[in-house]
């Protein structure tokens, strides 16, 4: 017999994914929470999972792309601004934020000098960072809150019920 | 393949920021707009006048200087370790709060300018 391989959805996936940024991103906010080492390499990790997650949404950003000096709907537009600006702010970030390393750098061997300039840009597109992140997470609350609803509240649901069954029928 | 060929073209779009960082912060417009430095080297490590950068560093492995007047937006600080992740947390739960507000709001009026509109061609 041949067996079959459940394919996880790739919204289930996405889901997944963009919860783990989401955390890693309140912890690489506060790094005096997190201690400047986790926050470090919290963060250089951090740029990685934007890789991930920017690939898994390939094909909006490309087909976009190709559409935007044309007809795309406003809806799509604003968005695609909206995460133009988020991209160049977090890269600024994860970049200053390697200029101005502390932990991971020398521990690599590596002493940049950490003028000035990129401890405050640092600290002023970390702050744009989160009201970014606050608008993108808001032009995507349907899709967050239906698929909440379908992957976490429905199967926590079930499982009670199903607990609930098994007593009454014990 | 594919996926090497989308990385290298997010890499190449993050470094073009990166240079432009690196241009914005060699010039004089630089030195104009954030105070304290140009990044050509000044408060370098090591170089912060003595009380504003101490050396001991705290037991999280963060420097001193963050509850010192160095940083004097207050963000470091406080007894209660939480409470900038949940400030954090709380300023992205307003901005959802608004921009949700804002649309229904907007998608209300045009239900309701439409519906008027209708109902006046229709008894016209
Ligand atoms: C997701 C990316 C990141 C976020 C959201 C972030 C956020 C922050 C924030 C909010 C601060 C406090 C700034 C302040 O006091 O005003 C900070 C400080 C700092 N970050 Fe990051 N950061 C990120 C990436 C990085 C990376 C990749 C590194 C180094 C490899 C780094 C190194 C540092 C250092 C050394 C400080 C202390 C700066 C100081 O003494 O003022 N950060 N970061």
């Amino acid at each position: 017999m041949v067996e079959r391989k459940k394919k996880t959805s790739p919204v289930k996936i996405n889901y997944l994914i963009d919860f783990i940024i989401f955390v890693a991103f309140l912890a690489a906010m506060d790094p005096h929470m997190t201690g400047i080492a986790i926050h470090e390499w919290l963060s250089i990790a951090f740029g990685a999972a934007i890789i991930t997650h920017l690939l898994l949404h390939w094909r909006w950003l490309a087909a976009t792309t190709r559409r935007i000096f044309s007809k795309v709907a406003r809806q799509a537009r604003v968005n695609y601004i909206l995460n133009t600006l988020f991209f160049i702010d977090m890269t600024l970030v994860i970049f200053t934020g390697i200029m101005i390393s502390e932990e991971a750098l020398p521990l690599l061997g590596i002493r940049l000098e950490p003028g000035f300039i990129w401890r405050t840009l640092h600290s002023l597109s970390s702050d744009a960072a989160l009201f970014l992140l606050g608008l993108h997470v808001a032009l995507h609350w349907k899709w967050i809150v239906s698929t909440t609803k379908r992957y976490v509240l429905k199967p926590m649901i079930s499982i009670r019920l199903g607990k609930v069954r098994q007593e009454v029928s014990a | 393949m594919k996926w090497v060929g989308r990385t290298i073209i997010i890499l190449l779009a993050a470094m073009i920021v990166v240079a432009a960082a690196f241009a914005f912060s060699r010039s004089d417009l630089a030195a104009q707009l954030l105070p304290g430095g140009s990044g050509r080297g000044e408060f370098a490590r090591g170089e912060f006048p003595e009380g504003v950068r101490p050396e001991l560093p705290d037991e999280g492995g963060f420097p001193d200087r963050h509850e010192g007047e160095f940083r004097p937006d207050g963000r470091e600080g406080g007894s209660f370790r939480w409470f900038s992740t949940l400030k954090n947390l709380g300023i992205i739960g307003v901005i959802v709060l608004i921009v949700v507000v804002l649309q229904w709001t907007w998608g209300y009026l045009r239900r309701k300018i439409r519906f008027g509109q209708a109902r006046q061609s229709s008894q016209a």
